[in-house]
């Protein structure tokens, strides 16, 4: 195991590298001038001149380049349009995206392990159709709408939660009342994808002849599901996790903005429209990363519980 | 394989709906009751009328209109992105299948670091960095759905490459194109329908998002994404715009998802019922 995490660590910096390199140009092709969008159109040639060497703009690209990666190590991403340093303004708005997408991946396995359990078992019955109509639904509802749903059910007809807005984070239940709401979007959603995989896995494993030989031994049924059936079923769910919660997170970005709240998907879209690249770089960066460790995790989560990947 | 169709569910009914979609964006100047960008002051925000079957949003525009007409940009960028991704995926996906070597080292490492980003941070980008209009969207939603035909076409080549028709074709002496176009290309097309069926859903869902953050076909332009858009900013006086926009969206996305999960249940009888 250990041999497998230190290999798979080293395998994830080429890749993190990459996908850095692939921020970096896919921001260096934007259209407009950094320097014009913080001056302003009207600018004098020779003060935008004068920034384009101060942010290092005039200097070659490989060099732009080195001094990205050198910034980034340092963990200094460098000045957004209106003068404010990005690092700080990230690690602000950051604990707002990780609580959400956190607790929504919570209750997608809350919710969604013990409603695929009985879709499996009692395959063709009334709560495995319930179960596939709501999952496909889920699959299929664009987050932002959902989340427009419920903030009309609960926050204007009912008046149970606050409209908009992230809360105060020193203020626990402020903090929570402003999170319900958007976690429940993101979970429903993350529900509908677990629902489904432990459905399916679940089918498949009961097909298994080792859980017929438990069935012919006269263990009760309650045994052979949860403790053959069931624990076997689980490593394909906990492992894909991490994939399902990359889809969360640009999913997340959606919830972000209807609900107004801050966090990484409402900064990265104020950065477009202000043509603010050093911080829709950073965001864009602070996303990869996330991407790269959680692909790292899902990789050696499934080495613990299913040793056979460690060999392949 | 029609009466095997008809007698899935799940597939007749998807395709039911897609048809009504598809039906509502070709047939729009004959069905839209009125012109979508006509504004009328005097009926802001009216809930249903005679004249208005779904009211009217904030410019007095009529709402079903709207909903008409909106289809024609989800379907056009959600068809179109989905072919263009086809297209380019799948002829990157064989050649790295079929040569190997260094050329498949470099094209599905760059596959795999693309799929690796969210769709939508990576379409943001793309997006703001093309510029907002239909043609950029579709080239945008299309380099996003790219990779995703690559790797499913590179899996099926790998496996079909070492068949016996296809060393056949090679013995007799058959040029790469030739085997790739003519013996592989028809035996992939089957799975690449099918996932393209399912991604047309995922490729709607994203122009909606993109136009939800301001970023899809510019106003007046309807589309749903801008619809919903507009509509929550009056949620509380006048919520069927943005409930019914949204609605729509809901529709189509489920209508292609129903329809793809259908085919591939009759396409691979393994995974029935999974």
């Amino acid at each position: 195991m250990f041999q497998y995490s230190i290999r798979r660590i080293f395998q994830s910096i080429p890749i993190l590298l990459v996908v850095l390199t692939l921020v970096f140009v896919v921001v260096r092709i934007l259209p407009g001038d950094p320097a014009v969008a913080f001056l302003g159109d009207y600018a004098s040639k020779e003060s935008v001149q004068a920034l384009r060497e101060k942010m290092g703009l005039d200097a070659p690209l490989w060099l732009q380049y080195l001094k990205f990666l050198k910034n980034l190590c340092k963990g200094d991403l460098g000045k957004s349009i209106m003068g404010y340093p990005v690092t700080s303004q990230i690690l602000n708005v950051l604990p707002y995206t990780l609580e959400l997408t956190i607790s929504a991946i919570f209750i997608g396995y809350f919710l969604g392990i013990p409603l695929g359990i009985p879709a499996a078992v009692r395959r063709n019955s009334f709560i495995d159709y319930f179960n596939r109509i709501f999952s496909l639904i889920g699959l299929s509802i664009p987050a932002f709408y959902l989340g427009i749903l419920l903030m009309f059910l609960f926050s204007i007809k009912l008046k149970l939660f606050p409209v908009v807005g992230g809360g105060n984070l020193s203020d626990l239940s402020s903090n929570l009342r402003h999170l319900f709401l958007p976690a429940l979007s993101l979970g429903l959603i993350m529900t509908a994808y677990i629902t489904r995989m432990t459905r399916s896995s679940l089918l498949n494993i009961l097909r298994e002849d080792y859980v017929r030989t438990a069935r012919s031994k006269g263990i009760t049924e309650r045994v052979v599901l949860f403790k053959h059936a069931l624990r076997n079923a689980l490593i394909p769910i906990v492992a894909l996790g991490g994939v399902y919660a990359i889809v969360l997170i640009g999913s997340s970005v959606m919830t972000e903005i209807v609900f107004s709240r801050p966090g990484l998907g409402s900064l990265m879209v104020g950065a477009i429209k202000q043509r603010d690249y050093t911080t829709l770089q950073s965001v864009m960066v602070i996303y990869s990363v996330m991407v790269v460790i959680l692909n790292l995790l899902t990789d050696l989560v499934y080495g613990f519980i299913d040793p056979r990947i460690q060999y392949r | 394989m029609w009466t095997t169709f008809l007698k899935n569910k799940t597939a007749l009914i998807g395709g039911i709906i897609a048809l009504i979609v598809v039906s509502v964006a070709l047939f729009a100047p004959w069905l839209s009751p009125l012109d979508p960008l006509e504004q009328d002051s005097s009926l802001r925000l009216t809930w249903s009328s005679s004249k208005h079957w779904l009211g009217t949003d904030d410019f007095g525009r009529d709402v079903l209109s709207r909903i008409i007409w909106g289809s024609r940009v989800s379907l056009i960028i959600g068809s179109m992105s989905v072919l263009f991704g086809m297209i380019f995926g799948t002829t990157l996906g064989m050649i790295a299948g079929y040569y190997r070597g260094k050329i498949e080292s470099l094209i599905m490492r760059t596959v795999d670091v693309s799929l690796c980003f969210p769709d939508l941070i990576l379409a943001v980008a793309v997006t703001a960095a093309l510029g907002a209009n239909l043609l950029n969207l579709i080239i945008t939603i299309g380099i996003v759905m790219t990779p995703r035909f690559a790797r499913l076409s590179y899996g099926i080549v790998l496996t079909l490459k070492e068949s016996e028709y296809v060393v056949a074709a090679q013995a007799i002496g058959a040029s790469v194109p030739r085997i790739l176009l003519r013996h592989i290309f028809p035996n992939i097309f089957g799975e690449l329908l099918v996932a393209g069926t399912l991604w047309v859903g995922e490729a709607i869902r994203l122009e909606a998002n993109l136009a939800f953050i301001g970023l899809g076909v510019q106003p007046p332009t309807p589309t749903w994404g801008n619809m919903t858009r507009e509509g929550v900013d009056v949620l509380i006086n006048a919520p069927w715009i943005s409930i019914l926009a949204g609605l729509s969206i809901l529709i189509a996305i489920l209508s292609f998802n129903m329809l793809g999960d259908g085919i591939r249940d009759i396409t691979d009888p393994k995974l029935r019922g999974a």
